[in-house]
């Protein structure tokens, strides 16, 4: 039996990892893409320290060989249940093998939320994205709207604007919640519109997106604008259907300052957990401290 | 034999996780792969022909069948 499984390779799981090692703990982690993390979707990251300015994906690659230099198992595996058996965790995987270990660290993520309104899943990836950074590309030289307020909505319709004709920035509220940097650097965009206090109520089209049906909220008027992409940032939903503990009633898996779940030798870590914030250095430190926690738990089990 | 066509880009961070995938699967199922790059010239047609907005993109059979990260187990349905 292992000592340790760590199931998810993004910043939190990669600490956890490096932690778990260090302490001398036969540990396994477990990640289902190539390159973890969401982070590892975003085109700039300017809030890690020691990196003023680095792409996600190389951020990621970046934990993902500090980890694996110091010995920390990374196996390309994705994982479909996680159940608590006497004195032990049982992991299975969706290659249908069942792996056991002492203590279990989710650190599955999240992933973008959806706005769940009419057009949005028949027209995803025939305008409807969720990844400028993957698509923007694709949209050269054509409108396209931008949904949320936070720092990757924003992040991403300044991504946008470098190739699209013009972008409307889609709020529901009158003022931004990403950060001010990011704001004054939207603003600065000539080809950036900003619709305050407005919504998304349906994504239209025929074989491709056309329009979008957008609803001001301070007149309850509904206008139809002409656009061929539709770029959703409206919050995350946490990637925890796998496993059965104590979660809040958006899924967020809930935990103590240790990282201890409702289940005896299962902690949280980053994104999947209810959280004051979501960060790449609050997800790291998460792994770490429930690295540390699962360590103790390890020891004193004997 | 069933034919697969994944499109990828250099850019996209999903895209490296859709070709380990069908990787895969090619070295266990028999049928036709091809990976092709968006930034190349046959890549570019074939985004003209089925006007695709988004990578990973898998052509089945001359449908395209995911976009995005497909899931193994719909994936294996599709080729078997």
């Amino acid at each position: 039996m292992n000592d340790l499984i760590i199931i998810g390779g993004g910043p939190a799981g990669i600490a956890a990892g490096i932690y778990a090692v260090r302490y001398g703990l036969d540990t396994y982690l477990l990640e289902r893409t190539a390159i973890g993390g969401q982070i590892s979707s975003s085109q700039e990251v300017e809030n890690y320290p020691g990196f003023s300015s680095i792409n996600g994906m190389e951020l990621m690659n970046t934990f993902k060989a500090h980890a694996e230099s110091i010995g920390v198992p990374i196996e390309n595996k994705g994982v479909t249940g996680v159940r608590p058996e006497d004195d032990k965790i049982v992991v299975s995987t969706d290659e249908n093998v069942d792996i056991e270990a002492k203590a279990v660290i989710i650190a599955t993520g999240a992933k973008p939320r959806k706005l769940g309104i009419p057009g949005e899943d028949t027209y995803y990836g025939r305008g409807v994205s969720y990844c400028a950074t993957c698509d923007a590309p694709f949209y050269k030289e054509r409108d396209v709207i931008v949904v949320g307020g936070g720092n990757t909505a924003i992040s991403d319709a300044l991504i946008l604007s470098n190739v699209a004709n013009k972008v409307y920035q889609v709020h529901r509220r009158d003022e931004l919640r990403a950060s001010k940097v990011l704001e004054d650097r939207a603003r600065s965009r000539e080809n950036i519109e900003f619709l305050w206090d407005t919504v998304l109520e349906e994504v239209k089209g025929n074989n491709f997106v056309e329009s979008a049906l957008l609803r001001d909220l301070n007149t309850n008027e509904l206008s139809e604008i002409s656009i061929e992409g539709v770029f959703i940032y409206v919050g995350i939903d946490p990637n925890t259907d796998l496993i059965d503990v104590e979660k809040d009633k958006s899924g967020f898996i809930i935990t103590n300052e240790f990282m201890e779940t409702s289940v005896e030798g299962i902690y949280a870590a980053g994104d999947c957990r209810k959280s004051p914030l979501w960060q790449v250095i609050t997800a790291a430190s998460d792994g770490a401290i429930a690295a540390a926690k699962a360590y103790e738990y390890i020891r004193n089990k004997g | 034999m069933v034919k697969v066509t994944l499109l990828y880009a250099k850019w996209c961070h999903v895209c490296p996780s859709a070709i380990k995938l069908w990787e895969d699967l090619h070295s266990k199922y028999d049928f036709e792969y091809k990976e092709l790059d968006v930034d190349s010239e046959e890549g570019q047609d074939v985004i003209s022909e089925y006007g695709l907005r988004g990578v990973p993109a898998t052509i089945i059979d001359g449908e395209v069948a995911f976009i995005g990260l497909p899931d193994k187990d719909k994936a294996i349905k599709a080729i078997t």
